[in-house]
């Protein structure tokens, strides 16, 4: 069972009471993109075998969504941090440096690079 | 040694006669601090909490939401105070009695009829007096404080108010319930 700490509500929260909304940070395209970088917003997505930013919403409580970041093999969750940002804060990235040294199983380069 | 649970079925009472507003705005401001202590008479309460005096409480929903409970007949006239009051600030005061129920719970061993059906740790450390809970009771939204032992409020959407009477029913069953807490 997985378990959040809301970063609004400050209690942790249970995998039921929460709903998941996917891929954290994403960029969104508008009219004016192309058509790749369009698709790429609609329809791409991160899957990895590692870290994880997520976006969730704790939807039996505050009704507000917030972000997560999370190992996928391991389901270890290196914390929680509000949705009002465009990428993770710096103790969220401390956080997973400290426990993910190998590049195999830390962020992507492409994302570390971005949110460093 | 558990205590026997038989004959202590707790009941659950829907209050039709309870009023709610729902109150949007900056919770840190302090004309909106203001206007609650001086319309209501309660101070507006901390992160994950419930405060009361005399017959009006005030829960905190969310970082720029509250709930306000109190009789029906004071909630025309207190939405009306505390918009006065507001002035231009930005602020939604909403009257939203028809849009939730409210549930009295009375009697013993409720924190074990609420575990059956709740995710939350109902342990007399962690859900403490003044705790305002929003969580799910079976598979809808609900928020759960209490008054005492035995007298607890449940609050939850109006058009699931049946669903949370007949699964509180059907959990508190006479000689269905474990004794736990
Ligand atoms: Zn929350």
């Amino acid at each position: 069972m997985l378990k959040l700490v809301c970063p609004y509500c400050g209690i942790e929260a249970d995998e039921t009471e929460l709903v998941s909304g996917g891929e954290a940070h994403l960029k969104r395209e508008g009219p004016d993109s192309t058509d790749d970088d369009f698709e790429g917003y609609l329809f791409l997505r991160e899957n990895p075998k590692g870290v994880i930013l997520e976006r969730w919403r704790h939807a039996m409580g505050c009704g507000k969504w917030f972000h997560v970041a999370r190992c996928t093999v391991t389901q270890e969750v290196f914390g929680t941090y509000p949705a009002q940002t465009f990428k993770p804060p710096p103790r969220i990235m401390e956080e997973i440096k400290s426990r993910r040294t190998g590049q195999e199983n830390g962020l992507n380069s492409d994302k570390a690079e971005k949110f460093s | 040694m558990a205590k026997s649970t038989v004959g202590s079925t707790p009941k659950l009472n829907l209050l039709d006669d309870i009023g709610m507003i729902l109150f949007r705005g900056d919770l840190k401001s302090k004309t909106l601090q203001n206007a609650i202590v001086e319309a209501t008479g309660v101070k507006v309460p901390v992160r994950g909490k419930i405060s009361t005096e005399d017959k009006t409480s005030i829960a905190w929903m969310s970082p720029d939401e509250l709930l306000l409970i109190l009789p029906l007949e004071r909630v025309g006239e207190l939405i009306e105070d505390l918009n006065h009051k507001m002035g231009k600030e930005d602020t939604l005061i909403w009257d939203i009695s028809d849009l939730r129920s409210v549930f009295e719970i009375e009697g013993n061993f409720i924190r074990e009829v609420l575990a059956k059906n709740t995710p939350i740790d109902l342990n007399r450390d962690k859900m403490r007096k003044g705790t305002f809970r929003r969580t799910r009771f079976g598979q809808i939204a609900v928020a759960f404080w209490f008054e005492s032992e035995t007298k607890w409020f449940m609050i939850c959407r109006r058009s699931e108010a049946e669903y949370a009477q007949q699964l509180f029913e059907v959990s508190s069953k006479p000689g269905e319930i474990p004794s736990v807490f």
